[in-house]
């Protein structure tokens, strides 16, 4: 599953300068950050991992001979792991980034505003493999869509036909208008990519995004579509159940993590090897596994 | 080298029989086997590398999740994940000790002839800069920290070993015990050529909503700058309790924080959370070091070694 190309790819540790940003009411962030040799170098499903805090608020969080308390942070907001993202996308120097705001990382990175700095780890991991893809279904939910649409993406640039199948939960539980939730926003670039998409949810339509997936794979024969899954591991396990046997299936996976290069096996999922399996890790193994590979059975807690 | 001070500060320590080019070296755990980096970290310029503690057998680790941020930390259990003593020699080694740099090989036995067992194993490796026994891993079940919670055995553990190979043992020691000094001597005196420290404090993390833990192995270890008055004191006292050399350890940050621990007595330091923040961080406190000996008006890092003031 991991192509050797990729694992040639030297991992580079880089300054990055935010070309826009634009965060919605809804907490969704999204970050254009110029970066010419990841844009150039990643490939959709890879990840980069930001420093979420100026090297000057981290000087200051970490510097003892501060006050333990001061004007612009205490040494305890000091974000001392990097937080990885999808990139969600390229445009020529730039490198796409969605996030939603859930913590104190992804908050200061919303905030960065254009010409502020970068700092970036990546691209890292193997990302999906598109060679010999004819028609893919990507099937994402939450910030699985993100990699989703870089994938879209390549498929337009190539000229694989994609159809997209986006889940969410509803889209009446927040008084936004839907396109500003993750799965409306997805849907909205989906179809400027002239992706053919289709959004289910689990209030209004009473349906999971595997279902109208497990209905379209009925019509299909065997490998006559690639399919691609990123979103919730119950979600992902439920299409690895439908195309088990009949579809090439690979999904991206996500996990705490460390070092982000498969040195300190902190973002370790179970895999399968031989009669057996093993943990391999999302950093460098991953994040993309084929679907047949995962131990779903053994879902992180 | 070393004869015009006012230039070039000398950066060369001894830890035991072992002479490294400089007191900064990268911890176990965070470099795995010191090749996963790739051309990030300038390993090469290291004054050595801790590779990730091998056990006799294979080794699956923990569930995940394995680690989680907490304020100015890192709570993890791995699990000590490894593939054995034998892939690790097979498939590992060869690699490090190609990189150029002093290897240091971590160890973990569930018992003291295990210990002893894995050590003779490694000392028909030729290559291999010293040999660190992880006495101290709060994440092996029946194994690790337990022995470096008791200083009998602790010794026991340092004399096997000892009378196993030849290769300089640096004893690695838990925090997590009433009095660490009284483990160092013991160490010391089984034979020792250094003893380095702390490694994790042990930690838990609860979530309130589904009052669960946080780690798949519910407990785990922490790191980062979190617990680092923790570890300066208990370096402090272990280096006032022993005379073989200290490597310290526990929330190296930045430059300043490696130079407090040499001030509180350790020979030598090993950077390990922080570098997963920062690829390049064991450059930086090299460089940093340096400047700080110059303005210092030092001509070697041994002359700060231990130099620390207490208050009258």
């Amino acid at each position: 599953m991991t192509p050797a190309a990729c694992e040639a790819l030297p991992i580079g540790h880089v300054k990055g300068r935010v070309a826009a940003s634009a965060l919605n009411d809804a907490g969704y962030c999204r970050l254009i950050v110029e970066q010419p040799e990841i844009a150039h170098r990643s490939r959709p499903g890879q990840l980069v991992y930001v420093a979420c805090q100026s090297e000057g608020e981290e000087r200051l969080f970490a510097n003892r001979r501060c006050e333990p308390e001061t004007r612009r942070g205490r040494f305890s907001d000091l974000r001392i792991l990097r937080r990885p993202f999808a990139i969600a996308g390229r445009q020529g120097d730039c490198i796409v980034l969605l996030l939603k705001v859930v913590g104190a990382g992804s908050r200061w990175l919303a905030r960065r505003r254009e010409g502020q700095s970068l700092d970036l780890v990546g691209p890292l991991g193997n990302g999906f493999d598109l060679d010999g893809v004819e028609r893919a279904l990507l099937v994402g939910g939450g910030t699985g869509l993100a990699s989703l649409l870089s994938l879209a993406q390549e498929c337009a640039g190539r000229g694989v036909k994609a159809t997209a199948v986006v889940g969410a939960r509803t889209l009446q539980a927040s008084p936004l208008p839907w396109r500003q939730t993750a799965a409306g926003r997805a849907i909205e670039e989906l179809e400027a990519m002239g992706v053919e998409s289709l959004l289910v949810t689990e209030k209004e339509d009473a349906l999971l995004a595997t279902q109208p997936v497990e209905e379209m794979l009925s019509h299909m024969k065997p490998g006559e579509v690639d399919v691609f899954a990123c979103g919730p591991w119950a979600m992902m396990a439920r299409v690895a159940e439908i195309t088990r046997g009949r579809f090439c299936c690979q999904v991206s996976l996500e996990a705490r993590m460390g070092c982000g290069v498969g040195a300190c096996r902190t973002c370790a999922v179970p895999i399968r090897a031989g009669a057996g399996w093993n943990y391999k890790t999302v950093c460098r193994d991953g994040p993309v596994f084929s679907a047949e590979e995962v131990v779903w059975e053994k879902p992180p807690i | 080298m070393g004869k015009a001070p006012d230039l070039k500060p000398d950066l060369t320590v001894d830890i035991g029989p072992l002479r490294l080019k400089n007191p900064v070296m990268l911890a176990s755990g965070i470099i795995g086997y010191g090749v996963e980096y790739g051309a990030l970290v300038g390993v090469n310029r290291m004054g050595a590398i801790v590779l990730k503690t091998i056990t006799m057998a294979p080794k699956e680790g923990s569930p995940p999740p394995r680690g989680i941020e907490t304020p100015a930390g890192m709570l993890n259990s791995i699990g000590l994940e490894n593939p054995g003593i034998e892939a690790f020699i097979r498939e590992k080694l060869p690699d490090s000790l190609r990189l150029g740099v002093p290897i240091i090989v971590s160890i973990a036995g569930l018992s003291v002839a295990e210990f002893a067992q894995m050590a003779a194993i490694l000392d028909r490796e030729k290559g291999i800069a010293a040999i660190e026994l992880n006495i101290s891993s709060p994440n092996l079940p029946g194994g690790g920290m337990l022995f470096g919670q008791d200083a009998g055995m602790s010794a026991e553990v340092v004399g096997a070993v000892r009378s196993a190979t030849r290769v300089p043992v640096i004893a690695k020691l838990t925090p997590n015990v009433t009095d660490i000094t009284e483990i160092a001597v013991a160490c010391e005196q089984a034979g020792a050529d250094a003893i380095s420290l702390v490694n994790t404090f042990s930690g838990m993390c609860i979530d309130i909503m589904t009052r669960r833990p946080m780690l798949g192995a519910d407990f785990g270890g922490l790191s980062g700058p979190a617990i680092r008055p923790a570890a300066v004191l208990r370096v402090f006292q272990v280096a006032r309790a022993v005379s073989v050399p200290v490597i310290g350890m526990g929330g190296i940050w930045d430059w300043r924080d490696a130079a407090e621990f040499i001030i509180a007595g350790a020979t030598a330091v090993q950077i390990g959370t922080a570098l997963f923040y920062d690829p390049g961080r064991g450059l930086k406190v090299l460089r940093g070091l340096k400047r700080f000996l110059k303005e210092q008006g030092l001509s070697s890092i041994r002359d700060l070694v231990g130099t620390v003031r207490l208050n009258p």
